[in-house]
Parts: C-alpha cells; sequence; structure tokens
C-alpha cells in the first residue's frame, strides 16, 4: 500500500507542472497580444501595459518566462486584479462559500443518489425503477443552466419556497439549499444510475452465488457482499466529482449570485480581468488535482486488486 | 477422544438413515424463458450414503450442475421452478423445508466448491475473513476465535505460510491454492454432504491430481458423503465410488466405477469411454459422438440419444427406455443394456 | 450467466437465422432498427441538423430583426414565442441558434475523433516509449476540466472571430477540442492494445502486412463500436458545452445567435418574462437529449449481451 501511495504521488508531479505549462502557454504564448481583452472593453493604459510586461516577464524567451510564472504560483503570487487587489486574497475570502456549496451538493447527491441506486438495483423494473431511469436520462441532458434556471423560476419566482438569489456575503445553509441541489442534480442522476449498475453486475456475479452457498442471509449477501463491491466505483466517483465542483460551480453561482470562485470567475470573464481569470482557473486546476491524488489513493484501498500485488 | 466423524453428526439435528445422507426422487426442474419452458432436470433420482463418493457425469447441458444447485437450493427461482420432485436429506425434505431453515443446513450440513475459485471468491475481502466468515455466521465465534479456526482450516489444506497468508486477498494466491481456500471454506463447518462442481476443470493437470487427492483425503478423513460435477471421465476414475451419467436431464446409466470403465451398460457412455484418446491409438481417427444434445425445449420422443445413437433400434424413436436395474447395483435406460454390457 | 441462459443457450438453436450474416454490424443495424429510441432521437436529430442547415424552411423571419416596440412580447401576440429584451423574435432565434450547437458539436467531434484516434492508435499500436510519452501528455490535458481549459483559451483570444457564426464556431470547438483529444485517444488506445496480442494481428505480421494496413483491416473494425458510443454521447456534451460558454460570454457572442447567449439574457428578467427563458432551454435540452438517447441506443444494440 505504501509503495502505491508514493509511486501515484510521483505520477502527480509532473502532470502538476504539465497543467501548470499548458494553462500558461495558451494564456501567453497563443498568437495575439496577451493584453488583449484584459483590461476590460477598453485597450490597458500603458502604465499599466508596461507593469504588466515587467511583471510577467514577457520580455524574456519563453522558458525563462514559464519559470518565472511557476516561482511566483509556488510562492503564492497570483498576480493582480486591474484594480490592484491581489487575486489571492478575493480567492481567500471566497473559498469557504464554494466549499461549503461543494459539500452540500455532495451530500445530497450521494445520500440520495445511492440510496435511489441501491433499490432500484435490487427491485428492478418496477414503476420506481422506470421512473428514476426517465428522470435520470432528463437530467443528464439538460444542462446545469438550464436546470438552475427553470429551477429559480419555478421553486423561487413562483412558488418561493427558497430565496431567488443570494443576498448576503456568507450565505446561510437555507440559501445555499436550492443551489446545491441544481449542483448536484447532474451528479445525483450519474451517481445513482451508476450504483445500480454496478449493483446488478455484482448481483449476477459468482462470489454472491458461493455466498448464498455459504448459508449465509440474503441481506448479509448482498448488503456486505455485494454492496462493498459495487460501492467502489461510486464512490471514486463521487470523489471525484468533489473535486470537480470545486472548480466547476461557475455557472450555478452566477444564475444563483452566490459570492464563491465560480461567482468571481464569472464576473471576471464577463470584465474581461485576465489576471485573475488565470490565477483563479491555475488555483482550480491545482486543487482539482489534488482531490483526483486522493480519490486515487482511496480507490487503492477499496480496491484490494489495485493496491496489493 | 471424538474422531471427526462423531463429531460432525454428534451435534447435528440431522441424522443420517441407514447411512443414507440424501435421496434425490424423481426430481424434475424446469426453466420458464420466453423462448418457451426447457426440462433441465426430467425424472432423476439417485443416493448418496455417508462416506461415499457420487460422480455425476455429462456433457454441459446435461443438467448436472443444475441438480447441484438444485440441491444447494441456489437456483434463480425465477426462471427455475421445480414442479415435482424430493430432496431428502437425512430424511427431511429440502424442498419443502422453510427456506429459514434450509439456509441453515448450507455450510454446516450440505457445502459446495465451485469451477472458478477466482471469481467465486469475494475480491475485496481477505481469504482469512472469507473462511473465518463461516464460523462467524453459523457458530457465533467472534473475530480472532474465528481466524484462528481459519489459519487451521488453511494449514490442514496445505496452503503455506498460512498464518501470514491468512491476510492477503484472493488474487494474490495461485489457481490451484484459491481452489483450496474454497475448499477450506467449504469443510469449515464439517458438513456431511460436499458436492464439488467441476472443481478442477480451470486447473492444470498436475494441479488437478493434487486437488483430486485432497478432496479425497478429506472426504476419508471427515466421512463426508461427496459429489463430484464433472465431463472429464479422467479425473473421476481414482476418487469416486459409483458413477451416474446423464444426459438431457435424464440419468442413463449408474455404476460403480470400476464395472462402468470395465464395460458399460448404456451407448452414451460407451461413446464417452471410446472417445478418450489412448496412446495406443496413434494413426487411428478419434472416435467422437456425432451430433448434438437435443434442444431442451424441444425434447424429440423416445430416447433422448436416439439420433446419436449406432445402435438405434425402431422402438428406441418411440419409446422412452425407463432407468431399470440390469444387473444387481447397475442401472441403464436402454432398450438394449444387456447388448451394450456384452459388446 | 443465469443458470437458464446457460441450460437454454448451449441447447437451444437460434431461430432460423443460421444461413444469415451475422456480422456485428447487421446484428446491430437489426436490433437498432426495432428499437422506438433510436427512431425517436434519429427523428429529433435530424430535425435539428435541418434547422442548422436550411433555417429559412422553418422561419422566414430574420432572427436580427429587432422590433424594440414589441420587445418582451408574450406568446401568441404576433409571434410564436413572443419576443427577448432586445425585440427579437424568439422563434426565429431558436431556430437560427441550431446552427451554432449542431456546427461546435460537429466540429468538435470531427477534431476530437481525428486527433484523438490518431494519437491514440499510435499510442497504442508503437507501445514502448512512445506510448508513455503520449499517454503522460494526454494525461496533462485530461487533468484540466473541460470547461476551465476552455474558458482559459477563450479567454485569450476574447473577441477573434466571435460574432462570425461559423469563425465562432471554429473557435469554440478548437478550444473544446483541445481538451477534449484526451478521452477520445484513451479509448482508442485501450481498444489497439485489446487487439493488438491477437493471434490474427500476429499472423498478419508474420506476412508482411504493413502497421497501416493492420491498423485498417484488424484493429479500427473493432474498435469502431465503442467510438461510436461515446463520439455520440460526447457530441452532445459539447452542444452543452458550447452553451454554456455562450452563455458566460465566452464562447460566441452577439450579433451571433447561440441559444446559450439568449438564455443567459433571459435570466435577467426571469420573474416577469419567463418564457424568454423557456423556448431556447427547450431546444437546447432536446438537442442534447437527442445525442445522448442516440448514443445510448448504440450502444445497447452493439452490447454483446443483449443478443
Amino acid at each position: 500500500m505504501g509503495t502505491y501511495i508514493i509511486r501515484r504521488l510521483l505520477q502527480m508531479i509532473p502532470v502538476i507542472l504539465g497543467a501548470t505549462f499548458l494553462i500558461f502557454t495558451m494564456v501567453f504564448a497563443l498568437p495575439g497580444d496577451p493584453l488583449a481583452g484584459k483590461c476590460g472593453e477598453r485597450p490597458c493604459p500603458p502604465a499599466y501595459a508596461a507593469e504588466f510586461r515587467e511583471r510577467y516577464n514577457l520580455n524574456d524567451p519563453l522558458p525563462v518566462q514559464y519559470a518565472k510564472y511557476v516561482s511566483n504560483l509556488v510562492q503564492g503570487d497570483l498576480g493582480e486584479t486591474t484594480n490592484g487587489i491581489p487575486v489571492l486574497d478575493q480567492l481567500k475570502t471566497r473559498y469557504p462559500v464554494t466549499a461549503k456549496l461543494a459539500l452540500m451538493a455532495i451530500a445530497f447527491e450521494a445520500i440520495i443518489g445511492i440510496f435511489v441506486g441501491v433499490l432500484t438495483g435490487i427491485r428492478r423494473g418496477g414503476f420506481l425503477d422506470n421512473l428514476v431511469l426517465i428522470s435520470t436520462l432528463v437530467v443528464i441532458s439538460i444542462p446545469v443552466f438550464v436546470i438552475g434556471g427553470v429551477s429559480q423560476y419555478f421553486l423561487g419566482v413562483k412558488l418561493g419556497w427558497f430565496p431567488v438569489t443570494v443576498t448576503s456575503s456568507n450565505p446561510s445553509f437555507y440559501e445555499l439549499m436550492l443551489p446545491a441541489m441544481v449542483l448536484g442534480s447532474l451528479s445525483l442522476a450519474y451517481v445513482s444510475r451508476l450504483m445500480r449498475t454496478s449493483l446488478v453486475e455484482n448481483l449476477r456475479a459468482d462470489y454472491l452465488r458461493t455466498a448464498v452457498a455459504k448459508g449465509l442471509t440474503k441481506r448479509r449477501a448482498i448488503g456486505l457482499h455485494a454492496l462493498r463491491n459495487s460501492m467502489i466505483p461510486v464512490i471514486t466517483f463521487i470523489g471525484f466529482d468533489f473535486g470537480a465542483l470545486l472548480g466547476g460551480a461557475i455557472v450555478t453561482e452566477a444564475i444563483f449570485n452566490i459570492p464563491g470562485i465560480g461567482g468571481y470567475l464569472f464576473r471576471s470573464i464577463r470584465a474581461r480581468d485576465g489576471a485573475s481569470v488565470v490565477g483563479t482557473v491555475t488555483v482550480l486546476v491545482i486543487v482539482y488535482l489534488f482531490v483526483n491524488l486522493l480519490v486515487d489513493l482511496l480507490y487503492g484501498l477499496l480496491d484490494p486488486r489495485i493496491s496489493h500485488d | 477422544m471424538t474422531t471427526i466423524q462423531d463429531t460432525q453428526t454428534a451435534g447435528s439435528e440431522y441424522q443420517p438413515v441407514d447411512g443414507l445422507l440424501l435421496e434425490v426422487e424423481d426430481l424434475f426442474v424446469e426453466f420458464h424463458t420466453p423462448d418457451g419452458v426447457a426440462t433441465a432436470i426430467n425424472g432423476v433420482s439417485f443416493e448418496l450414503r455417508q462416506g461415499e463418493s457420487l460422480a455425476i457425469l455429462g456433457e454441459s447441458g446435461s443438467g448436472k450442475s443444475v441438480t447441484a444447485q438444485a440441491i444447494m437450493g441456489i437456483l434463480d427461482m425465477p426462471p427455475a421452478v421445480i414442479p415435482s420432485g424430493h430432496i431428502r436429506y437425512c430424511g427431511q425434505d429440502l424442498l419443502t423445508m422453510p427456506e429459514e431453515q434450509r439456509r441453515k443446513t448450507r455450510g454446516p450440513e450440505i457445502s459446495m466448491i465451485f469451477q472458478d475459485a477466482l471469481s467465486s471468491l469475494n475480491p475485496v475481502f481477505p481469504v482469512g475473513w472469507q473462511i473465518a466468515e463461516m464460523f462467524r455466521v453459523h457458530r457465533g465465534l467472534n473475530k480472532s476465535d474465528a481466524l484462528e479456526k481459519a489459519i487451521g482450516l488453511m494449514e490442514r489444506v496445505s496452503i503455506p505460510a498460512a498464518r501470514e497468508r491468512v491476510k492477503a486477498y484472493p488474487h494474490q494466491f495461485s489457481g490451484g491454492m484459491r481452489q483450496r481456500i474454497m475448499i477450506a471454506m467449504a469443510i469449515a463447518l464439517d458438513p456431511a454432504v460436499l458436492i464439488a462442481d467441476e472443481p478442477t476443470t480451470a486447473l492444470d493437470v498436475t494441479v488437478q491430481a493434487q486437488i483430486m487427492a485432497l478432496l479425497q483425503e478429506l472426504q476419508e478423513e471427515r466421512h463426508m458423503g461427496l459429489i463430484l460435477i464433472t465431463h472429464d471421465l479422467g479425473v473421476v476414475a481414482d476418487v469416486a465410488d459409483r458413477i451416474a451419467v446423464m444426459y438431457t436431464g435424464r440419468l442413463v446409466e449408474t455404476a460403480e466405477v470400476h464395472e462402468l470403465y470395465a464395460r458399460p451398460a448404456h451407448p452414451y457412455t460407451k461413446g464417452l469411454l471410446d472417445s478418450i484418446p489412448r496412446l495406443d491409438q496413434k494413426g487411428q481417427t478419434l472416435a467422437a459422438i456425432g451430433g448434438l444434445p437435443p434442444n431442451l425445449l424441444r425434447i424429440p420422443p423416445g430416447c433422448p440419444f436416439n439420433p446419436r445413437c449406432h445402435m438405434a433400434r425402431d422402438v428406441c424413436r418411440t419409446d422412452l427406455p425407463p432407468l431399470h436395474e440390469v444387473t444387481p447395483g447397475r442401472f441403464s435406460a436402454c432398450h438394449y443394456a444387456e447388448e451394450v454390457i456384452n459388446a | 450467466m443465469t443458470e437458464a441462459a446457460a441450460v437454454v443457450s448451449e441447447t437451444v438453436a437460434p431461430n432460423g437465422s443460421s444461413d444469415e450474416n451475422r456480422s456485428l454490424a447487421s446484428d446491430a443495424w437489426r436490433s437498432l432498427r426495432k428499437n422506438p429510441i433510436f427512431w425517436a432521437s434519429a427523428v429529433l436529430i435530424s430535425i435539428f441538423v435541418l434547422m442548422a442547415i436550411f433555417p429559412s424552411l422553418f422561419t422566414s423571419t430574420d432572427p436580427r430583426e429587432a422590433v424594440l416596440e414589441e420587445s418582451r412580447s408574450r406568446p401568441g401576440d404576433g409571434t410564436w414565442f413572443g419576443r427577448d429584451i432586445q425585440g427579437y423574435d424568439i422563434y426565429a432565434r431558436c431556430i437560427y441558434g441550431a446552427r451554432a450547437s449542431i456546427l461546435v458539436g460537429v466540429l468538435t467531434t470531427i477534431l476530437t475523433v481525428s486527433i484523438g484516434g490518431f494519437i491514440g492508435v499510435m499510442s497504442g499500436y508503437l507501445g514502448g516509449a512512445a506510448d508513455a510519452v503520449m499517454s503522460r501528455v494526454g494525461d496533462v490535458f485530461f487533468a484540466i476540466p473541460l470547461l476551465l481549459g476552455a474558458i482559459i483559451f477563450l479567454v485569450s483570444l476574447p473577441d477573434f472571430f466571435s460574432s462570425n457564426a461559423f469563425l465562432g464556431a471554429l473557435k469554440v470547438s478548437l478550444a473544446l477540442a483541445v481538451l477534449g483529444w484526451p478521452s477520445m485517444a484513451r479509448l482508442m488506445r485501450s481498444s489497439v492494445i485489446q487487439v493488438k496480442p491477437n493471434d490474427y494481428v500476429q499472423a498478419a505480421r508474420a506476412l508482411g502486412a504493413s502497421p497501416s494496413r493492420i491498423v485498417r483491416s484488424h484493429i479500427l473494425p473493432n474498435s469502431v463500436a465503442p467510438l461510436i458510443v461515446v463520439a455520440t454521447i460526447s457530441l452532445g456534451g459539447y452542444i452543452a458545452a458550447e452553451a454554456t460558454l455562450s452563455f458566460l460570454g465566452i464562447g460566441l457572442q452577439a450579433p451571433a445567435v447561440s441559444w446559450g447567449i439568449d438564455i443567459s439574457a433571459a435570466l435577467v428578467g426571469l420573474r416577469t418574462t419567463p418564457h424568454m427563458l423557456f423556448f431556447p432551454s427547450l431546444f437546447l435540452s432536446l438537442a442534447v437529449l437527442g445525442f445522448i438517447l442516440l448514443g445510448d441506443a448504440v450502444r445497447d444494440a452493439l452490447d454483446p449481451k443483449n443478443r
């Protein structure tokens, strides 16, 4: 198990380096003026432009640029917004909100998704099964912002069950409930489908026949033997999803006006604030990779065939 | 000092009746499929006594595995249906027993091992845990006591360094070792009957011999009844006392092993024996039984083997030959059994 | 397999089809033909493709013609779907919006399949160091979430071509393809790796067949099945991605017509004019649904367990 952890850690380093290099290239090495569109609608003021060039070492050869970029990153310097505020500070204040939202979404999708998946896996073909199959298909097809917009209208404006948008800078659980459900809805569909498929496959497995032949109760055979195997892909999916949610709640936060990372990114894109966008995305990608690494390790823990050799 | 034999039957509420452990009587098993009803087992009867090993021989589709699974009660009950028949264990009919009571016979009384040990063992639990589970669930032992028992069993089936390997996972063992683990799990609670469904088919020839030897050893030591399901005549010769040959869901011949090999009483058995390649046949065409087994959804009238039988006469195509006693202890379902014996 | 399947399959002859050509493709087509979902999704997709190529078949109104006096009018007042804030005919915009979505979906899929497919096949076939390098590179691209990567890419070229429907779509497709090719590459790579050790491939090599011939005749036909399924479903995903990017303001931009742009504008007036949101949302959802259903139907048809 120990060697597995070290191996995965070592594999991760070149990927992180590669990813930052890729982002760097896309921003600075693409043809065209890197300053284009980074200062809002108007061209950048000359002072800012000169300072930008100096700061980002655009006058240096590419490899040097990249090296300095990485060293800045490591020191936590993500650049400044067009207003001169360090991007890192902006992110620090906003991260807790996004984390809260992501955790709520994960809880929502995991609890309901697993529950529904197990039920429909055991009792296939019933009314619940067909209902779930159809609704998951529908949810998977409808883009998140449509679900967000529609639920905002029906549940917020029309029925008034939830606030339509978030108004405070430190939102409560209640205010985040609807956005969390919207955010988790797509993953909920995937989780329940995955759980169902995984369980059905394992219910057909030979080792389950052995379990019954051993005289185990049906409850133990399904609840312990089959479930333990079926949960593996589901838990890893939820883990990966957490990483994705931390970074990908842009649309949901935009729709519900949530003061998190996603909302910040959205506004920075709109305002064409290049430094903010790049800095935010870089952090998001690194966090995403780290969470993926943790999930990979978790997977090794859950499935001994991977880690024990 | 109590022998294993004594402890096995002493504590059990099931006692053999006249030494008879298992009695299958007129068993019918059907599969209800969208294409129709397939009769997988068509009136099968046999007995198993204490300390006896019975081999059930047959091709794929003959119903041998289904028989084993019906005895264990692990068939998927739709689509499988048991319309009639009895399976008596120590006098009690398993088919009419309440399910909870029947469940408790699996493991402590009747046990089964399967063909592919890799897929038959749960990949995410250590092997020791899986063996120990028998003790935890059926005997209420605590974790460490159960694990100790598991180590003991692993040693009994000759798994080297058992104490260290008890925490290992199934995929970390070789095929032969895995089969030994399955055997350890199956004999853990000293069952009276052990059913082995093609236990060596997936193994190398040398490992096959070892596993068969192990089974024989354990059977003698514990005075178990052993049902060996196979399609391989070679494997069976050393271990079995009696052989029952199945074809299309019916028994076509039962005999004591040496008699069957020496002088078969059914054309199908004769065909099987003839088709075993022998060293002194070098250069000759291999003998094979022509044709294919019939469609279980549409079994032809008369003897089911008649389309492939070189001895088929008119009566074979119209009348189903009953399983009758040809000589004492030998049964055959052929109208011309005596002719076959003397051929 | 269940006991029933095992018993029946070993002894039951298939009904009367022993003489027919039982290739994978014809089997798949046969079961596809019987599947109502296949037909429903095929019809849906055809309608959208038609809308994309010949929008004038569906409407004669110019989607960029603003009738300000009637802005925010409800469905029925002279127009089918009403008008949005700037007075555009929503129905016309919905029809014309199909072009952007289908274009991006198709272009991105073509790009990812060609680039990713090529790299994946090379990687799997050559093995060794080449494979290691290409896989690592793929991992790096794969590591960046699609949306985030596309955002970065597009942020660097924010207003390049965005207002021209075709070039803007090309730009967005490029952004998505740059990040989407690794999944296709992985798929093809694992297909190649599965097929390569087979005896008939070794035999072909021994007979002197060139690698490209081996790939073409032996490896590709076996990999085509999962490729089709994944490509179809991904197409739906790319349509959704384009809409999301346009929604965020970084994909296509006005005056190009895209469902994402309309939905974004509609959210502002949600309380009073929900119809502005519904119709483009409906069109978008149906387009994505069509492709996903098609992919599902094809997957079921190609699944050996269903035959």
